[in-house]
């Protein structure tokens, strides 16, 4: 049986600017299993967002321009890169669907929440409008929203963030969806809703047996609910691997850093915590080499002139670093990471 | 919902009290005599039986309370004291259906061509048609009524003959006035649809009614029209009000026997008791339109609906 | 295949790179934040949506125009606006009056850049009472809440509620018909949408992290409002105001228009249109300049105004 449910293939998108072309996503190569739970972490502006709305196809159709060439986003060997709108749009929300960030803004304020999950049901299946509400409100408990048969005529103002980002996932699910696309889904709400949400949308995983892609740049949100991580730094991906690899034995300086700047509550709390100094390189002119040299404090004059290929270390750990090749001055790089796999599973 | 609308109306009608009240005190109130124009020729006794006959004679204060008990008992608007014998009434009753038929007439082209240029405009934005309509608007914007009714009364009138220049009762008389009228308006709509629905489409909730799967036409017809309408209604609101003061000029340049050209010639004869008539008629209606509105847009808006109720 | 050190020398060996290469010159030369595009204080990048959009442009280059040929205008032409001389009357325009002149002979381009002066003074002290007054309610309303607030919000809400033109007229009425009278009526009224645009900037900015920061740092109320209320309100009130100059020219020409705005001698655009409006049927010369100017003057604003707003709009600041 095909376990691959969505390969994407040298995904490259840009936008235009009034300073130029911006190239937000630059070769990115991946791929989602069934029932798998991936993370792709960064800083705001690396391009997780723009990817994941290339695959949803949700970018704005005037200023972005998504590559075609050699590239390919297949969906159980559908490339949906070829699909004009319309086809689109069937996909969206019946085999891929996706939820925003921002749950306060995300819902139609005149619309009953009853309604706008009856949409999605009613746009995919060859329903009535009355089985479409039935399906709605099965969501509506399903997403846990107590009193659900009173809140399907209730609007967005009248549910707290918690219980709007809950009713996003009920739009969501609606159509039983191969592919759950979670953009940041906890950033905008407080931090004991957030634990409530990555369960929910974990446990759904399990009961629904989907696929879910997890955008986010705060790695302690990933380390429950995911499987498998990639890294994306200025619209590449620099680094990947399964949950257990990146965190106990990160490849890239990049993901070391962001590692470093999670707190922990184990850690001796006179540590001051890690911060990356600096900002992504602008993507218009993008440097040469390693875009995170200009960061690295372990950068070498390569890293400045030609840009790491892809390394792997095991099946599943990938990296595009320099300090992996032998040639490579590694006086004082942290021992975990450079050994090559000696200190993973101890 | 009902006690939103109770508590909208009694604060109406403060309003309007306060606004009558106003009215009178500052028109009746002004210094210099009110009748010296009608009466300056005539015999002392003469003059005091007229100055009685308007009240004149007693104090603003006293003049004020009979004239409230009047209104509010037999609705009795007061009568002109340049020509003896013509209540405020009856200029209402006779001319207000005229500038009402202009009004209405003006407004409803407003609305419907102004919301239908708004919504072709802001969804073909950057493309020909957008900027020819948004050409056009800037231009009707800058244009004054009264200018559009002169290049008007010039050209299509009186150089072309297509239509009469002055006058009033048939169907033609009306093409000139509600043009010149409902131009600047369009303009309004037609810009204020555009970029509320620009800022809708922008809104998160589309990308999420785009990521469930709607298609175009359906995010368009249940998603964005929707809100974007809705900021409109705000703005419907005064133009409803504004229907019989939107055409002094207009009234007065084609000589239409309307309330507004009356009101207009009231006010330069200094005929205090009209204009104190015709201010509270027109303040009434404008209140009556702000409160059907409010109720409208309560009805359309469920955050207003369900929060004051 | 899934041994690390093969997979190494292989991938990496495709050129030969010199060993120098590999050493080590951490972040030194580089900044990852100079590299970022080149930053714009938000004034500059303001001017420069501005200035890229051509028809703010033009609306700027008319301004001056009109404003250049009103103060130069009568200096050139040698005419008095208030000349009379029935020899030449009615006449088109030629060579020695521009515009033509009117039914008493006067010079009408003369009387158009008189007419214009007093037009845009009235435009401006209009917007300028409307502003004062508004800003200082709303600032009031906004920073001191609770009754002031409360009494501020209710004057406003009963002012709005009030038919605009005809409270207008009733003023002129009784204020009687000096310019300063017709300023006054035009812009007694005016301020309430000022007034809550300012308290509402004031009480969304002030919830804003960075002025609670302010705030916490010890900053004063005054500094507060210098540096961080002004500089955020300000974009808004400047659209504000270019929109508001073309309303009240506009409303001094139908005041005029209708004999209630300014009185002979004086002359304002609106007047002149008025008198224009009788003879349009022979001389439509007499309306046509009049209103020409009032149209570019109008024009010229909103073209700024629209060329502000787009400007100041972070929406489509990308």
């Amino acid at each position: 049986m095909n376990n691959r449910l969505l390969e994407v293939k040298n995904l490259q998108v840009s936008f235009n600017t009034y300073a130029g072309t911006a190239q937000a996503v630059r070769g990115v190569d991946f791929h989602l299993n069934r029932g798998e739970n991936l993370a792709i972490v960064g800083e705001s502006g690396c391009g997780k967002t723009v990817t994941s709305k290339a695959i949803m196809g949700l970018l704005p159709s005037p200023q972005t321009i998504i590559g075609k060439e050699n590239s390919y986003i297949n969906l159980e060997g559908q490339n949906l890169l070829e699909l004009d709108d319309d086809k689109m749009a069937e996909i969206r929300g019946r085999d891929i669907s996706m939820i925003f960030q921002d749950p306060m803004t995300s819902l139609n304020p005149t619309m009953k929440i009853g309604e706008q999950i009856s949409e999605s049901v009613f746009l995919h299946n060859n329903i009535s409008k009355e089985e479409a509400r039935k399906v709605a409100l099965n969501m509506l408990e399903l997403v846990r929203i107590p009193n659900a048969k009173l809140r399907m005529n209730q609007y967005p103002f009248e549910f707290s963030g918690g219980m709007r980002q809950r009713a996003m996932i009920a739009i969501a699910l609606a159509c039983n969806p191969k592919i759950l696309i979670a953009d940041e889904p906890t950033t905008a709400l407080d931090v004991t809703i957030q634990a409530q949400i990555m369960d929910l949308i974990s446990d759904l995983q399990k009961e629904l047996n989907m696929g879910v892609i997890l955008v986010t740049h705060d790695l302690g949100v990933v380390a429950s609910v995911s499987h498998r991580i990639q890294v994306m730094y200025a619209g590449q991906i620099v680094e990947r691997g399964t949950v257990d690899e990146i965190f106990y034995n990160p490849k890239h300086p990049y993901t070391f850093a962001l590692l470093k700047s999670v707190p922990k509550l184990s850690s001796n709390n006179k540590e001051t915590l890690y911060s990356l100094t600096g900002t992504p390189p602008d993507l218009i002119n993008p440097p040469k080499g390693c875009p995170f040299a200009a960061r690295c404090e372990f950068g070498m004059k390569i890293c400045r002139v030609e840009e790491p290929k892809p390394m792997s270390f095991g099946d599943t750990q990938e990296a595009s670093c320099w300090l992996h090749d032998s040639r490579a001055d590694i006086t004082g790089v942290p021992r975990e990471l450079i050994s090559r796999g000696e200190t993973y599973g101890k | 919902m009902f006690k939103f609308i109770t508590k909208r109306i009694f604060y109406s009608l403060i309003t309007l009290f306060l606004i009558i009240t106003a009215t009178f005190f500052l028109i009746a109130g002004a210094p210099g005599d009110p009748i010296a124009a009608k009466v300056g020729q005539m015999p002392d006794k003469a003059q005091e039986v007229i100055r009685a006959k308007y009240g004149l004679d007693k104090p603003v204060v006293e003049r004020y309370f009979l004239y409230m008990k009047n209104l509010l008992t037999t609705g009795d608007f007061g009568e002109s004291i340049i020509y003896t014998g013509k209540s405020a009434n009856d200029v209402i009753k006779a001319n207000a259906p005229i500038s009402a038929k202009i009004g209405i007439i003006a407004v409803i082209l407003q609305i419907v061509i102004g919301i239908s240029l708004g919504i072709i405009s802001g969804f073909n934005r950057e493309k020909v048609g957008d900027h020819i309509i948004r050409f056009c608007v800037v231009l009707a914007i800058c244009v004054p009524s009264f200018v559009v009714a002169a290049l008007l009364q010039y050209f299509v009138a009186f150089k072309w003959k297509l239509v009469p220049v002055f006058g009033w009762g048939q169907l033609k008389h009306y093409i000139l006035p509600v043009t010149a009228y409902a131009i600047g308006g369009i303009a309004s709509y037609t810009k204020f649809m555009r970029s509320s629905i620009i800022s809708v489409a922008n809104e998160d909730y589309i990308i999420t009614a785009k990521a469930k799967g709607c298609k175009k036409k359906r995010v368009i017809k249940n998603h964005i029209l929707r809100n974007s309408m809705i900021p409109i209604i705000t703005m419907i609101g005064p133009a409803v009000a504004g229907i019989f003061s939107g055409s002094f000029i207009l009234e007065k340049m084609f000589s239409i026997p309307g309330l507004g050209n009356y009101y207009v010639k009231s006010v330069s004869n200094g005929d205090y008791t009209m204009i104190i008539g015709i201010t509270i008629f027109y303040a009434i209606l404008y209140t009556i339109a702000l409160i059907v509105v409010d109720i409208l847009y309560g009805i359309v808006d469920p955050r207003i609906r369900v929060t004051e109720s | 295949m899934n041994s690390f050190e093969s997979n190494l020398n292989v991938v990496q060996n495709e050129k030969i790179i010199d060993k120098n290469m590999f050493e080590r010159v951490g972040t030194k030369g580089l900044s990852g934040e100079e590299i970022s595009k080149p930053s714009l204080t938000y004034w500059s990048d303001v001017w420069r949506r501005f200035r890229s959009n051509g028809l703010s442009i033009l609306g700027l280059i008319l301004l001056v125009l009109v404003v250049a040929t009103i103060f130069v205008g009568p200096l050139i032409s040698e005419h008095d606006y208030q000349y009379i001389n029935t020899d030449v009357k009615d006449l088109k325009p030629n060579s020695e009056y521009w515009f033509g002149t009117d039914d008493m002979g006067r010079d009408l381009f003369t009387r158009v850049c008189y007419g214009g002066r007093i037009s845009l003074l009235i435009g401006l002290c209009c917007t300028l009472v409307k502003f004062i007054i508004g800003s200082l309610l709303g600032a009031l309303a906004g920073l001191k809440g609770g009754v002031i607030d409360n009494i501020i919000m209710r004057l406003a809400e009963f002012i709005g509620n009030l038919p605009y033109l005809i409270i207008v007229l009733i003023l002129s009425v009784v204020l009687g018909r000096s310019i300063f009278a017709l300023v006054l009526a035009m812009s007694i009224t005016s301020w309430v949408g000022t007034t809550r645009m300012v308290r509402g900037q004031i009480l969304q900015i002030r919830e804003q992290d960075y002025v609670e920061a302010a705030a916490a740092l010890g900053s004063s109320t005054g500094r507060i409002i210098m540096k961080h209320l002004l500089p955020n309100t300000l974009g808004i009130i400047m659209v504000e105001i270019t929109m508001s100059v073309p309303g009240f020219i506009f409303g001094e020409a139908f005041l005029s228009y209708i004999g209630l705005g300014v009185q002979a001698p004086k002359t304002s655009w609106g007047a002149l249109a008025s008198a224009g409006q009788e003879q349009l049927m022979f001389y439509p010369h007499q309306l046509f300049f009049p209103c020409l100017m009032i149209v570019i003057t109008m024009l010229a604003f909103h073209l700024i105004g629209d060329g502000l707003s787009d400007a100041l709009d972070p929406k489509l600041r990308k």
